[in-house]
């Protein structure tokens, strides 16, 4: 008896202690829309290598600019401070396009499509990671591109516009994304 | 017992492994789990521009400061739809899509979440309205009926300043502008922040601008100056949860020439009149965000104003809680819902002229409101319909219910189409319940008028609440990256206008001897009003900006005659039809931006207003990180010209802007 009931006893261990991993990887994490999308920032400026020259040697920091809405920047500004790659991540929000050629990464809102337009007709994008949050801004010359698809957030990837800007993306963050190749369209 | 404690371990460690989505850090997540994660709510910024089913124009601060403005309705000039007539050194006539007076009463105004409506004299008194421009976010004015969730009298638009909270406007600043008609106007603010995330800030403000002259030349006595001060506030105690405190009190002096009506010749003087204003004003708000894409926003303000005018002297108290509160994120379906109350007293006092007088000096009045709206999704990323309803429940008018529902197509994404069916009410006012007040004498005029008549406006009780109906469509198109294209067309149809009706003549009676002409505001006007407006905005490079905006209105009143009413369709040529501006936003260098616009509006018969140019240009050079100089002129093309009343003149003036 003794002997049957320790042994359902650890069946039942083992099954939780079974089920507990497998359960935390695809267990269902919901958040707000604008937390997934900071989130995958983060780590785009985690996963993305700059040319030498564009980055300073000793203390170098991450310059992570936003041409958005003040809601979505205060989410944004999060992440002033923290370390990516050794390097510290400096926030700033952009008035008008002056300041863009100190950014190592920029995200452009809806709001300031037009701005964006315009800024990027006249200058070179290199050593600039840009990310935008609406439909149009890969095959526009964009870089990264939030989507919202069946309750997930996407993101497309301009993998030309990338290599143009001399910027190097992990394997690991290639795999979850959406290649697109909009020389063709 | 030890295999037991075991168990329980273990369980411990498997129910533990389930993240709780409220605490989640998204820094801390990696690529894939973000990829993987649910949306649990669609981001909730101040609904895009592009988005909204409604007649929208936003001033951002960047476009306030451009404009070179001193003032808010100033900025407003630039706003399609929007008609701004200064009436003098201190006041406005602003309204949007015709019927404007110095007391337009069809626009609700409101500074983060207050109405500054007065509702004895159903308008905004603008010279206390005078809050820090520099730290204004942002001006958005919603033409039409109906895009309001709140309140009766938002009956052709809304208009809603927004101040920047209190972590954007940290550290110090200061501005000090003085020009020939600007005598001097410093503001100071400071910045700071306290607790772990609190933030806060306060201001004083000082204003004085010299007269204008009266169409005559002579010195329109409409001098102003006034004192202000206030703060903000914002902190969050938990997650997810902010809260807001702030505070304005103030004074002003004005004056402007009164034409005061006499029963002795010449029947009607040009009186010196000095008007003195003052109030404080406190306002809470807590806003809850629940991570299901639920939101709640608590929200209470108490106002005091006392206006003190050559007729009386007005003190009012006003106390307003409203809630809002938008359902937990659904696929197809986004419910908002909310309710108000107001307690709104006044107190009223003769200023020994008799011009007004009135039976009770107190008055309560209390104001029920709530109103539901669903936006629903026909077809993702292409078709919505918006129903939504108000209900009021007040003092002085039966209940009332203001449906509108609003559908809206994206063909693609550089195009949108929208259209909207409204109905709005203006509820009367004690102005038309209350008061009795000598509007003109007219003149004897011997063998067939003996004796001066007195016209009178009497207590009209029986005034019922006006009413619109409007139509509306608007299309945008984004006509390349760069360049927007934003139209709309409306068609209103209004019911139960008030009207001035002639009662019947008594006397004479009185010393001087007079005969008394009472008038009553009754509800026989009827009218319909078309136009639209076009909106065209290209960023042409980085460096420069162009924005071009035309307005068109037409109004057809019907009212009874001359013989039965007075002036029953007055409205018709008192605002102009065509109204046209330009606007450059030119960074010449990244130090010195030049913006100047250009106005033309055209001819307002009925007031005896001509059509007039105006051009405004704004110099600013930026000097360091810290300071800034501008250099401004304001109505460059003629030393002077008429928009409503007094001649408007030219106005130049310097400003350094201070940051520390």
């Amino acid at each position: 008896m003794a002997i049957l009931r320790r042994g359902l006893c650890w069946a039942v261990v083992g099954i939780l202690l079974l089920a507990a991993p497998v359960r935390a990887e695809e267990e269902n994490i919901r958040l707000a829309e604008q937390k997934i999308k900071a989130g995958l920032i983060y780590n785009f400026l985690k996963y993305t290598s700059w040319p030498a020259e564009s980055m300073a040697t000793e203390a170098p920091t991450l310059t992570f600019c936003s041409l958005a809405d003040s809601g979505f920047d205060n989410i944004l500004r999060a992440m002033q401070g923290r370390n990516v790659n050794q390097r510290e991540i400096q926030f700033r929000v952009l008035k008008g396009g002056e300041g863009v050629s100190t950014c190592h990464a920029l995200f452009v809102g809806e709001e300031r499509a037009a701005e964006w337009a315009a800024l990027r007709k006249e200058r070179t994008m290199t050593g600039l990671l840009t990310i935008g949050d609406f439909s149009g801004f890969a095959a526009g010359g964009g870089m990264a591109e939030f989507f919202y698809d069946d309750k997930k957030v996407g993101v497309r990837l301009n993998i030309a516009a990338v290599e143009a800007a001399r910027l190097t993306i992990e394997g690991r963050l290639l795999r979850l994304v959406t290649v697109i190749r909009p020389g063709g369209e | 017992m030890r295999s037991k404690t075991w168990m329980l371990a273990m369980a411990g460690i498997a129910f533990s492994s389930f993240a709780r989505a409220e605490d989640v850090d998204p820094f801390a997540l990696s690529p894939e789990q973000l990829f993987n994660a649910t949306v649990s709510s669609v981001s909730r910024t101040a609904e895009k521009l592009w988005d909204a089913p409604a007649a929208v124009y936003v001033l951002s601060s960047e476009d306030i400061r451009r404009l070179g403005a001193t003032s808010i309705p100033e900025t407003l000039r630039a706003v399609p739809g929007v008609q701004v007539a200064r009436v003098n050194a201190n006041s406005w006539a602003i309204s949007v899509r015709g019927f404007n007076t110095g007391l337009a009463n069809k626009l609700l105004v409101l500074i983060d979440g207050r109405e500054v409506y007065d509702p004895l004299y159903s308008g905004v008194y603008w010279d206390v309205q005078d809050t820090m421009l520099e730290d204004v976010e942002r001006i958005e004015v919603i033409r039409g009926p109906g895009a309001s969730l709140w309140g009766a009298n938002a009956v052709n638009g809304v208009i809603n300043i927004i101040t920047k909270s209190a972590s954007d406007t940290q550290g110090g600043l200061v501005s000090a502008l003085a020009g020939n008609k600007e005598t001097g106007t410093v503001g100071v603010r400071q910045g700071g922040a306290f607790g772990a995330d609190g933030h806060y800030r306060v201001y004083g403000k000082y204003l004085s601008r010299d007269n204008e002259k009266w169409p005559n030349g002579i010195n329109g006595e409409d001098e102003w100056d006034a004192y202000r001060t206030g703060f903000r506030a914002d902190w969050a105690k938990v997650e997810s949860s902010q809260f807001t405190v702030q505070g304005d009190a103030y004074r002003s002096h004005t004056g402007q020439i009164r034409m005061v009506p006499t029963l002795t010749f010449p029947y009607s003087v040009p009186t010196e009149e000095n008007i003195h204003a003052e109030g404080i004003n406190l306002l809470g708000r807590w806003t809850r965000d629940y991570d299901d894409g639920a939101q709640l926003i608590v929200q209470g303000y108490v106002d005091y104003n006392f206006r003190n005018q050559y007729t009386l002297k007005t003190g009012r108290t006003t106390l307003d809680l409203d809630t809002q509160y938008e359902l937990p994120y659904m696929e197809r379906n986004q419910i908002i819902l909310g309710g108000k109350y107001r307690l709104s007293g006044d107190d009223l006092s003769q200023n020994n002229t008799g011009i007004i007088t009135f039976d009770e000096a107190n008055r309560l009045d209390q104001t029920l409101s709530a109103f539901i709206q669903d936006k629903i999704t026909l077809e993702p990323e292409k078709w919505y319909l918006t129903l939504g309803s108000k209900f009021e429940v007040n003092d002085y008018s039966e209940f009332e219910v203001q449906p509108n529902a609003r559908l809206q197509w994206h063909p693609d994404e550089n195009q949108m189409v929208w259209g909207a069916v409204s109905r709005a009410v203006r509820v009367p006012s004690r102005l038309e319940y209350d008061l009795i007040s000598v509007t003109g004498v007219i003149p004897p005029f011997p063998p067939f008028l003996p004796n001066p008549i007195s016209v009178d406006l009497y207590p009209s009780p029986g005034f019922d609440s006006e009413e619109l109906i409007a139509y509306e469509i608007g299309y945008r198109r984004k006509i390349t990256p760069e360049a927007m294209l934003d139209t709309t067309a409306f068609y209103n149809v209004y019911d139960r206008l008030s009207t001035l009706r002639l009662g019947t003549a008594s006397g004479p009676v009185g010393s001087p001897t007079h005969v008394i002409l009472p008038i009553f505001i009754t509800n026989d006007t009827t009218a319909e009003v078309y136009g639209g407006e076009a909106v065209l905005d290209w960023h042409v490079s980085s460096d420069l900006r162009l924005s071009a905006a035309y307005s068109y209105l037409n109004i057809s009143m019907h009212g009874p005659p001359s013989n039965v009413a007075i002036d029953a369709e007055g409205d018709e040529d008192e605002s102009p039809q065509h109204q046209f501006n330009v606007q450059m936003q030119w960074d010449v260098t990244p130090e010195v931006t030049v913006s100047p616009t250009f106005y033309h509006v055209s001819a307002a018969p009925g007031l005896g207003i001509d059509n007039y140019e105006r051009l405004d240009v704004n110099l600013e050079w930026r000097v360091d990180e810290n300071v800034s100089l501008s250099l401004v002129g304001q109505n460059l093309l003629r030393s002077d010209h008429r928009e409503f009343g007094n001649e408007i003149g030219r106005s130049v003036y310097g400003q350094v802007l201070w940051r520390f």
